[in-house]
């Protein structure tokens, strides 16, 4: 299956576009769990949309950005008055808002219909990418005339470049405003920024992004561009900075990829292509699930695995200090109060030997390793009765635990206060 | 537009059941829908569960597209309600569950996690409805209406299964109401008092999923949480009381449903779904209009009420303050600290002689002895907070008169008497 520039080039290039400007976006919605106000703008755009198309009678983009401008600063006013003046709790007050305001939408949909016949519902929902077509378009993609290309790129294409280098433009400009405002809204109070200003100007861009997206992709793969991408960046990475270029980068990749597969798979049984929005959705959230078990920082898969690696070490150490604490005292060691699969493992580590009477005693790494732990121990012990203030007899419990940890602070003057670098959870 | 005499005959058999057996079926079914949608909402809502709800409604797509394609391979004809929605109701739960296994993760949090689920879910939904669209495209006839909502295709049997489930979670509903709101209004609470709070909050979940996939033959998938959240959300405003919510809610339900469907059948072309969920938001915004307490107006007159009660406290502290009888000229002069125009102090005049605390005579406005005594019991309330700030709370002398001025007015009896009792030592009586 290749692509053919006729039929597949504009599509492309408007999921691309779509994926990566709301994801530019969705970074801060998702941070400033915000996510759900995605879904309720993407709906609740749609009166505006309609409204200005049945009030302009044209698909002219400057109309439909104005109505809905208006329909998303409606529904944010709406839904902070119904919290304030109404005392709805807010997750009520945005459902409330939105599924009137989607009522509102199909209806005026179903009545201009009467009149407007190239108004579908379904095409707000599922977006109509394929009908994205460049009719006289080259064969091939060598062939591409970048002059003749840019004339024939559709306004709706257009719509989406301008909401891209919008989002951009403000994720850029606004960047250390949004940072400190999604991690941090008291200092930013204090500091003087306009939380509530950062978060209208915010709210108006994802309204845009959801018009301009509308028409080629629909009202659901906007939430998706919104928050999937961006929710995966999150699993990958601690740094603003690099979640939001992984955001792109998976949003490009999501894109790409979805857009493919919705015209290869069905070449697999022959049928016709599938809905492209709805496979770019799919192939995001699976992508999204692959970080959620794969994720080096935080997926599961290797979370488990790190557990199971502490817990051998864990144990390990405690092996080797039994085993050297028994030759020290004389007192035999008992192989039983011993799991049988960590004494497999030391010797596999060379910890332990075994005697040719079956007897197990430590190797010299063994014995370096028992020593070792043994020190930091007792350093530990220090530490919680010197410092923390531990009574004596109950520090032993306590060190016990520690000693498997990295005790260098300790030497350092244990300086507890050392910046992190993770943002606060 | 119709032309509105007919229309409004029209409406008005369709909505008492007059316009054939079809119609009132069809408003009986959205109706009942609409009473268990109002139970169950409000358990959502006081749950802070609303766009779970949301989730759950959009997720609904795959299953719905999923068992029809099945019930086409069991030799269906066309949409048929049942394998719709059993459908339905797996790939709902199965969303539900997916949030909930997502939630647990630290870097997901609920928004996200709901967001993931709707659009995700919506949009595998998509992809099959594209396939399904595309292989056997003459026997989709119908399936929008699972979409957006159209009551109008339903059958007497689709109305009965509605009704008889709907009538079902309402009892229980009913029945759980007491542990439902336990865990709605303090689930650390209920937990340690001994309910099985996540055993309750699972039969909750379940409970809107029916409502949810039940509702979309009537309302559509993408509405379907309108008809959760609206009702609720607008009984709220009426009462405090859980069992006065369930009832108003379920009965702004019943309306909704009701009106909604009479109104779609008989205005041309109109979805039921968005009709119903309009009726509702009409009925959702006159609740916070006119809702008693807590409703636009009421608490407009409250505070207005409020304002007069202070500005007539005020005057009579000064007129007992300034002893014997005041011209009427010399007023704003005596209440210039409170910058009153002279139309303000004539009106305030009017209405404390209304409430004879005043007289007007030759001499000027004086205080009579009933309002000698208001005067009197305000002034006291005034010096006992004045010291008590001073005393107990460690406010600055300098700064007790602008705090004191906004509380002496709200100073209940049991108060002031708590406060001579602990003021006494001070030297105040």
């Amino acid at each position: 299956m290749t692509f053919v520039p006729a039929l597949d080039l504009f599509p492309l290039l408007a999921s691309v576009l779509v994926l990566v400007g709301c994801t530019l976006l969705g970074n801060f919605l998702v941070l400033r769990r915000q996510s759900l106000m995605g879904d309720t703008l993407s709906h609740a755009v749609l009166p505006g949309v309609v409204g200005a198309y049945l009030l302009f009678g044209t698909r002219d983009p400057l109309g439909l950005f104005l109505g809905a401008l208006v329909a998303g600063l409606l529904t944010v006013f709406s839904i902070e008055a119904l919290r304030r003046i109404g005392r709805i709790e807010s997750n009520s007050a945005m459902g409330v808002v939105f599924s009137i305001a989607f009522a509102i939408g199909v209806i005026l949909i179903q009545v201009g219909h009467t009149d407007h016949v190239d108004l579908d519902p379904n095409c707000v929902l599922y977006g109509q990418l394929e009908l994205l077509v460049w009719f006289d378009a080259p064969l091939s993609f060598a062939d591409v005339d970048p002059e003749k290309l840019f004339r024939a790129i559709p306004t709706s294409v257009w719509s989406l470049v301008i909401m891209t280098l919008l989002s951009a433009s403000f994720v850029l400009v606004f960047f250390k405003e949004l940072r400190i405002v999604s991690f941090d809204p008291g200092l930013a109070q204090t500091l003087g920024f306009s939380s509530a200003g950062i978060n209208l100007m915010l709210m108006m861009l994802v309204a845009v992004a959801t018009v301009a997206s509308f028409e080629a992709v629909g009202s659901v793969l906007v939430i998706a561009a919104l928050i999937v991408p961006a929710s995966t960046a999150r699993l990958l990475t601690d740094r603003l900075k690099t979640q939001i270029l992984v955001s792109v980068l998976v949003a490009f990749f999501c894109a790409v990829l979805g857009y493919w597969s919705s015209t290869w798979i069905p070449h697999l049984w022959g049928g016709g292509s599938l809905k492209a929005s709805g496979m770019i959705t799919v192939i995001s959230g699976g992508v999204f699930v692959l970080a959620l078990f794969f994720s080096p920082r935080h997926g599961y898969w290797f979370q488990t695995s790190r557990v199971r690696q502490l817990a051998d070490q864990v144990a390990l150490e405690d092996l080797v200090v039994l085993l050297h604490t028994s030759e020290a005292t004389g007192v035999p060691f008992s192989r039983t109060t011993v799991h049988p699969k960590m004494l497999s493992l030391g010797i596999h580590r060379g910890l332990v030997e075994v005697s040719s009477s079956g007897q197990h005693f430590l190797s010299d790494l063994g014995r370096e390793l028992a020593v070792e732990v043994q020190g930091r121990r007792s350093r530990w012990m220090m530490y919680l009765v010197d410092e923390v203030g531990l009574a004596p007899d109950h520090a032993p419990a306590t060190a016990e635990r520690l000693e498997h940890l990295d005790d260098s602070l300790l030497e350092k003057g244990t300086d507890a206060n050392q910046p992190t670098k993770q943002p606060p959870a | 537009m119709p032309d509105p005499l007919p229309f409004w005959l029209d409406f008005w058999n369709v909505l008492t059941l007059q316009s054939g057996y079809n119609s009132s079926l069809v408003i009986l079914g959205t109706a009942s829908l609409g009473v268990a949608s109002g139970v169950v909402g409000t358990f959502a809502v006081l749950r802070r569960r609303a766009l779970m709800a949301d989730a759950l409604g959009h997720a609904t797509l795959p299953g719905v597209v999923g068992g029809f394609l099945l019930s086409l391979l069991f030799g269906a004809k066309g949409p048929e309600m049942l394998p719709l929605l059993f459908g339905g109701a797996c790939s709902g739960l199965l969303g539900i569950l997916v949030v909930q296994f997502l939630v647990r993760h630290p870097r997901v949090r609920e928004d996200a996690a709901i967001g993931l689920v709707l659009s995700v879910f919506f949009g595998f939904g998509i992809v099959l409805l594209s396939l399904v669209q595309n292989s056997v495209a003459t026997q989709t006839a119908g399936l929008d209406s699972y979409i957006y909502g159209q009551a109008s295709t339903m059958t007497r049997a689709d109305v009965l299964i509605i009704a008889a489930i709907s009538t079902l979670v309402v009892v229980m509903g009913v029945l759980f109401r007491n542990p439902f709101g336990q865990v709605c209004f303090d689930a650390d609470f209920a937990a340690s008092t001994g309910w099985p709070v996540d055993r309750i909050d699972l039969l909750m979940m379940g409970l809107v999923a029916v409502v949810c996939v039940v509702g979309i033959p009537a309302v559509g998938l993408m509405l379907v949480v309108a008809f959760l959240i609206v009702p609720p959300a607008a009984a709220r405003l009426w009462s405090t009381r859980l069992s006065h919510i369930l009832c108003i809610s379920a009965a702004i339900g019943a309306v909704s449903g009701w009106a909604g469907a009479a109104l779609s059948s008989t205005l041309p072309n109109l979805p039921t779904g968005p009709v119903i969920v309009l009726v509702a938001g009409v009925l959702f915004v006159l609740s916070l209009i006119f809702a008693p307490r807590r409703g636009l107006l009421a608490r407009k007159w409250d505070e207005q009420r409020r304002n007069r009660r202070i500005a007539e406290d005020h005057a009579l502290e000064h007129l007992f303050e300034h002893e014997g009888p005041v011209l009427g000229d010399r007023l704003v002069e005596l209440f210039a600290v409170r910058g009153w125009s002279a139309r303000q102090i004539n009106r305030l005049m009017q209405r404390l002689r209304s409430k004879s605390f005043v007289a007007h005579s030759s001499g000027g406005w004086s205080l009579t002895p009933t309002g000698r005594s208001r005067g009197m019991t305000i002034q006291r309330n005034h010096a006992l907070w004045t010291q008590y700030l001073i005393s107990y709370a460690d406010v600055a002398a300098t700064h007790v008169d602008w705090s004191v001025d906004q509380v002496e007015h709200v100073l209940s009896e049991e108060l002031v008497a708590q406060l001579e009792e602990q003021l006494r030592p001070e030297g105040v009586s």
